[in-house]
């Protein structure tokens, strides 16, 4: 039996997994590359959760699936499934976001969300109710405004918190691009979101004109680097 | 125990009817079993000699009763109608338009016509072939023919009874002659109709015995047509004249919070009934009106609630009648000619003109009687110069859900609780009212089953099967798919299913689910008509699937369509068409001739209303 304590080794460890290993584990293994089935899932009409491992994979892309807890009695007496709905955390690292972007997630939490936006102990944005047949576009348009989800539930670092006032500290600046990079160290490789139809890379998304610099609030601005 | 041969009359002496009643005394079971095979036996060869003057019916060729149905009704009135004529010694036969030859016609000398209208003013699936023949080209001159039509219909609907007209007005083009007035019934036909069968045989008969000894006033003796439903083959106790008090067994809210419609599933007790249903079948309930209802018309006319006034076989006070026999809610144009006449309402008088027929279904439409009698009261009534305005009322209809082999015993309804605004006031179906207001579990609900022989499953359970159906339209498909399961049909299934939003309204939504996941259906779409901007119905799925539709077609599939008969009906019948001349490359009549083969074949059925 293999030594539970021994570290897995990316690229180079070839033991087959333990049997004291989650389960999910081997799910994530056979993924390909946190796909799974959540494209399928997305396209079944007749149910609105993403069946099978999809829910596991789908922690990965930042949302977690649920369903409203209150009305489960209900809604099975009336020979219907739980209302399913998505959850979708943003990834923040620090806690620092632009007005403008702020707005965008105001508005996509009205149109496509349960009307909420809730700022949480994670030092981040999260949008509720929203629903299966909504989760690409919502996840997209996040996206669009230079912000993503990736990473931000499942057993990974979902986050990095950063004290948040400049006004305070003067190594603030300097510890925000510390959080920074932490955070996109850690997120899981990979060549495509499958969440999106565009590569995750960043390179590829321009910076519309209203995202002000950061210069004023730190010394180094939230460069488009890939 | 029989009773006492002597204590009827037999054509027997009263020496042998003592005889045969001794012997049968002494005779086990099975003896007498074998002796009336015996006597059924020789009666065969005794025929000729007991026949009735058959020399005239010999020589006159047969009444031909012909009749387009798609609920029965008609099929029964024309079965009934060749039965009393065959008793009053004249050859008769009814005949299904969907199986008669067109060829044929030309032998034909007397004709009776019995047939339907649907939705706008069409003729039933089954019938639409010999329509549209005896509209065609193709039609023979009927010089010498004498003949006569009976409809059947809604008078709520604009085309009311068109089909019967329809026919009617062409046999006369082809030259044949009438002998008697056409028939336009109502729902509520069977007196109307019974009457007319009886004159109507009358008629042929003398034209049948024309040049023979003729017999002056020919009565044909029948009793009126209600009497069919009691003298069936294979008759069941449980009918219209005798329903069952069924105890609700439950009452469930299918749609979602947030819904803005209502559907419920109920569940019936046919325990103790010896009722028997095949999917497929509708369940007939026996309703009553809304009390308050009753309420408001009899202070709006300012009548008297004790006023005893016909119900049909007696008299009753006026309050149970409205609430028991008597249609309140639905205006008929009928209804409005007689109203305006006693209420002396020149506006409504004017309202009912052949010319403003349009403008009448505009007034009507999101009225019901109460509203008509506000905006036009009058103190010129008494009860039964109002209830002679009134339609009977009638049993509903609902397609079962259930299927016996699953829930014997049980007999399972999806009803759509009608519930509308309109005119300052709260309108509410007669039925649906009834089943979820005035009548909570344990209570009981007087039905009967009215068979559908049109819209059952392939007798073949290997056979593959697409079901449609929008709303309430999918109760019958619940019945199909237990029915397969319970009884193990191999045949692969296919279900579209149509409502306004997901999350409220996918009705009976985990038991699909759970059928697909044990295979009893094999596949599902679904269109939800207000989740995007623009509407998608199961029409457009079907569109959508056209390659795959038609491929099953061609593996012999049977399709079945069920629901609204107004717009989904023709909807997908036009998607249909479209797929069939898409994907089977034809031209639009090659396609239609294609739909017309299925219809043929039992393998497009529609239970539409």
């Amino acid at each position: 039996m293999a030594d539970a304590t021994k570290p897995n080794l990316p690229g180079g460890d070839t033991e087959p997994p333990s049997e004291n290993v989650n389960p999910g584990e081997s799910v994530k293994a056979q993924s390909n590359y946190l796909r799974g089935t959540i494209a399928e899932g997305l396209e079944d009409r007749l149910t609105g959760a993403n069946p099978g491992d999809a829910p596991l994979l789908l922690k990965f892309h930042g949302t977690y699936q649920q369903d409203d807890r209150d009305l489960r009695d209900e809604r099975r007496r009336q020979k219907l499934e739980p209302d399913y709905q998505f959850m979708i955390r943003v990834r923040l690292p620090g806690g620092v976001c632009q007005p403008a972007q702020w707005l965008t997630l105001d508005e996509l939490a009205c149109r496509y969300g349960n009307g909420t936006l809730r700022l949480t102990s994670r030092q981040t944005f999260q949008f509720h109710g929203i629903r299966k047949n909504n989760l690409k576009r919502t996840i997209q348009e996040i996206n669009a405004a230079l912000l993503d989800s990736i990473g931000a539930c499942g057993d990974v670092n979902r986050g990095v918190l950063c004290s948040p006032n400049p006004a305070q500290s003067a190594i603030h600046v300097g510890l925000y691009e510390l959080a920074r990079n932490v955070s996109e160290h850690l997120p899981r490789r990979k060549t495509k979101s499958p969440s999106t139809d565009a590569p995750t890379s960043r390179a590829n998304l321009r910076s519309p004109s209203w995202l002000l610099p950061l210069t004023t609030l730190m010394s180094t601005p939230r460069t488009l680097d890939s | 125990m029989a009773p006492a041969l002597s204590s009827f009359a037999t054509p027997l002496t009263p020496e042998h009817a003592q005889q045969l009643e001794a012997l049968l005394a002494t005779l086990s079971p099975e003896e007498v079993l074998w002796v009336s095979g015996y006597l059924a036996g020789m009666t065969r060869q005794l025929r000729p000699a007991v026949a009735v003057p058959a020399a005239v019916a010999a020589t006159a060729p047969p009444l031909t009763i012909l009749y387009g149905s798609q609920t029965g009704h008609a099929a029964e009135l024309a079965k009934h109608m060749a039965k009393l004529a065959q008793q009053n010694g004249l050859t008769a036969r009814a005949v299904d338009m969907a199986v008669f030859r067109p060829p044929e016609l030309k032998q034909v000398r007397h004709l009776a016509v019995l047939v339907s209208t649907y939705g706008d003013g069409k003729p039933p699936d089954l019938a639409a072939n010999f329509y549209e023949f005896l509209h065609s080209r193709k039609a023979p001159k009927l010089e010498g023919v004498k003949f006569a039509v009976l409809g059947l219909g809604d008078s709520t609907y604009v085309n009311f009874c068109q089909t019967g007209k329809d026919f009617d007005v062409r046999l006369e083009a082809l030259g044949a002659k009438r002998v008697h007035e056409r028939a336009v019934c109502d729902l509520d036909y069977r007196a109307e109709a019974g009457a007319w069968i009886e004159t109507v045989l009358g008629k042929f008969a003398q034209e049948m015995k024309d040049g023979a000894e003729s017999s002056p006033g020919l009565r044909i003796s029948a009793g009126d047509a209600s009497s069919v439903l009691t003298t069936q083959a294979g008759s069941e106790l449980i009918d219209l004249q005798h329903p069952f008090p069924a105890p609700i067994l439950d009452s469930i809210v299918l749609n979602g919070r947030g819904s803005d419609k209502e559907t419920r599933h109920i569940e019936l007790s046919l325990e103790g009934s010896g009722l028997v249903y095949e999917p497929g079948d509708s369940l007939g309930v026996v309703v009553e009106n809304d009390p308050a209802v009753v309420d408001e018309l009899i202070q709006a006319l300012r009548l008297n609630p004790e006023e005893p006034v016909p119900d049909g076989t007696g008299d009753v006070p006026l309050a149970t009648a409205l609430a028991r026999h008597y249609e309140i809610t639905t205006i008929t144009p009928r209804f409005v000619e007689r109203y305006a006449e006693v209420a002396d309402a020149a506006q409504l008088r004017s309202l009912v003109r052949p010319e403003h027929r349009t403008d009448l279904f505009a007034y009507l439409h999101g009225r019901h009687i109460i509203d008509l009698v506000e905006e036009f009261p009058s103190g010129g009534f008494d009860g039964k110069t109002f209830v002679g305005m009134l339609r009977k009322l009638q049993p509903r209809l609902y397609s079962l859900a259930s299927s016996p082999a699953a829930y014997p015993g049980e007999a399972h309804l999806a009803v759509a609780v009608v519930r509308y605004q309109s005119h300052g006031r709260m309108h509410k179906g007669v039925a649906s009212g009834y089943l979820t207001e005035r009548r909570s579990n344990d209570d009981t609900v007087l039905v009967y089953r009215e068979r559908n022989e049109n819209f059952r499953l392939p007798t073949d359970g290997a056979t593959p099967i697409i079901m449609v159906g929008a709303g309430t339209g999918i109760a019958p498909f619940r019945a199909f798919l237990q029915e397969r399961e319970a009884v193990g049909g191999t045949g692969r299934s296919w279900l579209f299913f149509g409502d306004r939003r997901f999350r409220t309204d996918f009705l009976y939504q985990i038991e699909w689910q759970r059928f697909l996941k044990d295979g009893a259906l094999s596949r599902m779409d679904v269109a939800f008509s207000r989740d995007q901007e623009n509407k998608i119905y199961v029409q457009h799925r079907m569109m959508e699937r056209g390659k795959d539709i038609y491929a099953w077609l061609e593996n012999g599939a049977a399709l079945y369509v069920c629901g609204d008969a107004n717009r989904m009906a023709p909807d997908v019948h036009e998607a249909l068409l479209a797929i069939v001349a898409q994907e089977g490359q034809m031209s639009r009549e090659q396609a239609e001739e294609y739909v017309q083969r299925l219809q043929q074949e039992k393998r497009y059925q529609r239970d539409v209303y």
